[in-house]
């Protein structure tokens, strides 16, 4: 699987078109789960994702195998254009009005989506009280659905270090709920 | 089984499907209360993407990664030393009267490809980028929901840096953040400002500051042909126009002037009506302005001019190198350019520094800069050390175990006292002294300041350069300063994450910044949640990682973004010094008169040698040696932050001191020996800071051939006192001091004279000797000897 996936990045890298298009299917609605769950905005999220795809393609001569695992690179560039674009949109990151025909027809009704829009609201609020690193794993295990291990390879860490930040930060969250 | 993996196990099973309240039988309160907090998160309704954006976005990255092959092809060689172009950066150029311009690709014979240029004019035909009709997308992966359209007849103005604008049909201009644009609109970016624009196909314009272009036709036919004319009246454009199978027409204009091209990368400037210029990357481009047309193969520039129409083409050269001379004839790398009336300079260079240069070089060899962009301050001699202060006396401070030496010019924060961290700035001396031109405290409450571009501004809240800055009621602010103007801010950042200005000030020119954040992303660096460049000029701490607290120093490009010159760990209260010096010797090690000690952990970059260049990281042992933890041998050939004239004084003031070559003095930096006066000659030593203003200068009168007699007490005259430390009367040293000094000297117990006890632990005497300062006076006597005119 790694060697299947470094060959792709290798072919991705020497700019063949059709390994980049492997690359994106292969990573687009995770980086799209995980750019929601720290914008909160579908629509955005779509956005900022093809964004993140066309970062890669930009930098991806200089992403190295031995260095990053490719997701965890895929990440970082996803929460470097998150901060970018907080920074130039300080305002909100709301679910806005005009989003509601999307959420339609995606079969949400809209009082759900209110329900949605307020529940996510408020977890928001409370993970950003938390800290840093709490909150990426819950958003990461939780929102985006991955396992420990997943985890653990996107943020470089241990399994054990996942699961601490785990336990500690549903408790602070629990906490910062309250 | 500790409560973490247990919590992890039930987590799990709840993944699995298992009923919740299963799960929860029997578990304790608070882990019980985790599942279920982790159990509503998870049930959250989760969007499902967009499959027309899904298919769009895929295309488009395809899209992306072939033009991104393409223009990665045509790149030069990098023996081809003077021709490798700069990544992003467009050519400015000079030249000449406002025609009818215009370029066409050329589909005839090529031209023979100038002497060190690889070139590959072969198309690359991806079955899968060919465009797309019929109801899909190219504006998914655009960074706002706002922008969707399933009509390829138009095009997307994005990846905005600055202010951006698109004009109305009325006439007004709107600040967006991306467009879509159809034909006949007109966008602008303004200073410190860039964009990007795509169209249907993956082609782009990538648009500099102070840029205005109109879109006068756009047109994507089912077939796949393509009909693109652009009107530039002025700024500069870079185009990367992706290749088509059928007969296609791509225009750009510039006044009075059109052309043609297709599959070919290359750039457009226009200075003013009567300037312009075009050079080629990739393909082959034909220029027409005046009745003349001229072909223009990569590697080369071609200037039009009023009247005369474009010239031939001429060698197009980008590189960088460091500047060893100034003037009408500036030596880079040992390599000559001449300047002329239309050279851009930027960041005001100085010998030392390292220099991007873009220009000519003729037939017979001339070269000639089009523009000379600083790149990186040298750094030869300059040392910066954080650390804790310990002790500060009149002439020496002890900063984490270390002496430093400073003087009556050494710029000190106020409020420093013993016990705060600082960072220390200047010079290693040639006796191996460090002497500091500036200490600086850095406090937890981290300051900032850089020269940025209005973006926004209301009362109390600005946008600049993209960073959000708030004011208060003590907030000052000169120059009214509007949106679209350059300012300098400076301030604090305070514990809520907020960036508080102290001042905010109009300014000309954007200029470099400086601040200290906590580390949140490497490659692509985020600092302080600001988005920071790095290149390979760029030095980088070894030791800063991702969530060390760091102060980074750079400057703002034109085209917004922020270039670091320097990202240093500030963490905890570890002591870093860091300086780049020639290697005077091995084993034992020593710097730039430093003696540093390697150990088998030091790692040691390139072959480093006796009098290689090579920065160097350390920190100080318990014994109060450096312990290198980092050595870098650098490519760059020795230079000097600090130059050594004989010169002659045109004038001088209460402030100034101007030499004939031009460099004026402040005197708030000078050491004088002897008296000054209009006329005479002096020898000097001048040293350049990061801002590129002197800030270091040792100025000894040569004995004139006709002295005029020198008024009593001005000045600059000189007194040989001896220094008593406050508190460490064993460790008095021989001082030559102004005469202004002299009173705060003897306040503390100095005396006038030499030392007459040298039996002490501080710098011996014989020390004291070989300090420059000293040195210049014995210099200035036989050197004032020899330079008698």
């Amino acid at each position: 699987m790694a060697d299947l996936e470094t060959d792709i990045i290798q072919r991705a890298q020497n700019g063949e078109s059709k390994a980049v298009g492997e690359l994106y299917m292969q990573h687009h609605e995770q980086i799209f789960r995980y750019i929601w769950s720290k914008v909160g905005d579908a629509n955005l999220a779509e956005d900022l994702t093809g964004e993140v795809f066309m970062r890669m393609v930009s930098h991806i001569s200089s992403y190295r195998p031995a260095g990053v695992p490719f997701q965890a690179w895929l990440y970082r560039i996803a929460r470097n254009l998150i901060v970018d674009h907080v920074r130039k949109n300080s305002s909100t990151l709301a679910i806005p009005l005009e989003n509601m025909a999307l959420v339609q027809e995606q079969g949400i009704s809209p009082s759900s989506e209110v329900e949605n829009k307020m529940t996510i609201e408020t977890l928001q609020k409370a993970l950003n009280q938390i800290e840093h690193e709490q909150a990426e794993v819950i958003r990461l295990r939780f929102l985006v659905g991955l396992q420990v291990n997943e985890v653990a390879q996107r943020l470089q860490k241990t399994p054990a270090a996942v699961k601490a930040l785990q336990h500690r930060g549903l408790a602070a969250l629990r906490f910062a709920m309250r | 089984m500790d409560v973490e993996q247990n919590l992890s196990d039930q987590l799990e099973r709840l993944e699995a499907g298992e009923n919740l309240d299963a799960i929860l039988k029997g578990l304790p309160d608070e882990e019980g209360t985790s599942i279920r907090l982790a159990a509503q998160i998870m049930a959250l309704p989760k969007p499902t993407r967009n499959v027309s954006i899904v298919r769009s976005q895929h295309q488009k990255v395809m899209q992306a990664a072939q033009a991104m092959r393409q223009t990665k092809s045509s790149l030069f060689p990098l023996s081809a030393r003077w021709l490798i172009p700069i990544g992003g950066l467009f050519i400015l150029f000079a030249a000449v009267a406002g025609l009818l311009v215009g370029i066409t690709w050329g589909t005839g014979e090529k031209r023979p490809v100038p002497v060190g240029i690889a070139r590959d004019n072969t198309p690359t035909v991806v079955a899968d980028t060919s465009p797309i009709f019929e109801g899909e997308s190219v504006t998914g992966f655009l960074p706002t929901p706002v922008i969707t359209t399933t009509n390829p007849q138009t095009a997307f103005l994005f990846s905005v840096h600055g202010i951006v604008q698109v004009q109305t049909k009325d006439g007004t201009w709107n600040t967006i953040q991306t467009a879509e644009i159809h034909a006949g609109q007109t966008f602008r970016t303004w200073n410190l400002s860039s964009a990007e624009l795509v169209f249907f196909d993956g082609t782009t314009v990538e648009l500099s500051q102070n840029t205005l272009v109109t879109i006068e036709s756009l047109d994507f036919q089912p077939s796949g042909s393509r009909r693109i004319s652009l009107f530039q009246p002025l700024g500069e454009t870079h185009h990367r126009v992706v290749d088509s199978n059928t007969p296609s027409t791509y225009v750009v204009r510039t006044p009075n002037a059109q052309g043609e091209a297709k599959g070919t990368t290359f750039q457009v400037a226009v200075k003013d009506t009567e300037n312009s210029s075009f050079a080629v990357v990739e393909g082959e481009v034909t220029v027409t302005g005046q009745q003349t047309t001229v072909n223009i193969v990569p590697g080369q520039i071609t200037l039009v001019q009023a009247d005369t129409g474009p010239s031939e083409p001429v060698v197009w050269i980008q590189d960088e190198g460091v500047v060893s001379q100034v003037g009408s004839t500036w030596l880079i790398d040992g390599v000559e350019f001449q300047l002329y009336e239309g050279t851009q300079i930027l960041g005001n260079p100085q010998p030392g520094d390292m220099v991007a240069v873009q220009g000519r070089e003729l037939g017979n060899g001339t070269r000639f800069a089009d523009r000379l962009e600083k790149l990186m301050p040298a750094l030869d001699n300059q040392f910066r050390l954080i650390g804790l202060v310990e002790a500060m006396g009149v002439t020496q401070w002890t900063i984490s175990g270390q002496n430093i030496f400073v003087n009556e010019k050494t710029r000190i924060d106020s409020g420093v006292v013993v016990g705060n961290v600082v960072l220390a700035r200047g010079f290693i001396q040639a006796s191996g002294n460090m002497l500091v031109t500036d200490i600086q405290l850095l406090d937890k409450h981290t300051r900032f300041e850089f020269s940025g571009l209005v973006e926004r501004g209301t009362e109390n809240a600005w946008s600049i350069s993209g960073i959000s800055i708030f004011t208060d009621e003590n907030t000052e602010i000169f120059g009214e300063p509007l949106p679209g103007d350059i300012v300098h801010v400076w301030g604090e950042v305070i514990e809520d994450g907020t960036w508080l200005a102290y001042s905010i000030e109009k300014v000309s020119l954007p200029g470099r910044f400086e601040f200290v954040g906590l580390v949140q992303m490497l490659d692509p660096w985020s600092i302080r949640g600001v988005s920071i460049r790095v290149n390979h000029l760029t030095q980088i701490d070894p030791s800063v990682d991702v969530g060390v607290m760091a102060r980074v120093e750079g400057r703002i490009l034109e085209d917004g973004t922020w270039l670091a010159n320097e990202i240093q760990s500030l963490n905890g209260d570890q002591t870093t010094l860091t300086f780049i010096g020639s290697v005077e010797n091995i084993s034992p090690w020593v710097v730039n008169g430093l003696p540093l000690n390697l150990t088998e952990e030091t790692v040691v970059v390139g072959d480093i040698s006796l009098h290689s260049l090579v920065r160097v990281y350390a920190h100080p042992a318990e014994d109060g040696s450096w312990l290198v933890s980092r050595i870098e041998w650098l490519e760059t050939a020795p230079t000097s932050t600090c130059i050594e004239i004989s010169d002659v004084i045109v004038s001088l003031n209460e402030l100034e001191i101007t030499l004939q070559s031009g460099y004026v003095i402040p005197r708030t930096v000078a050491e004088i020996s002897g008296t000054l006066a209009t006329g005479y000659t002096v020898f000097a030593q001048l040293c350049f800071g990061l801002e590129e203003t002197i800030n270091f200068a040792s100025i000894t009168v040569v004995p004139q051939v006709e002295p005029t007699p020198q008024p009593e007490g001005e000045e600059g005259e000189t007194v040989i006192i001896c220094h008593i430390p406050s508190g460490n009367a064993n460790n008095a040293q021989t001082l030559t001091v102004t005469t202004s000094s002299v009173d705060a000297h003897l306040a503390h117990g100095d005396y006038l004279g030499a030392c007459q006890d040298n039996d002490s632990n501080g710098p011996p005497n014989d020390k004291d000797d070989k300090n420059p300062k000293d040195d210049k006076n014995d210099k200035n006597d036989d050197k004032g000897n020899g330079n008698n005119k």
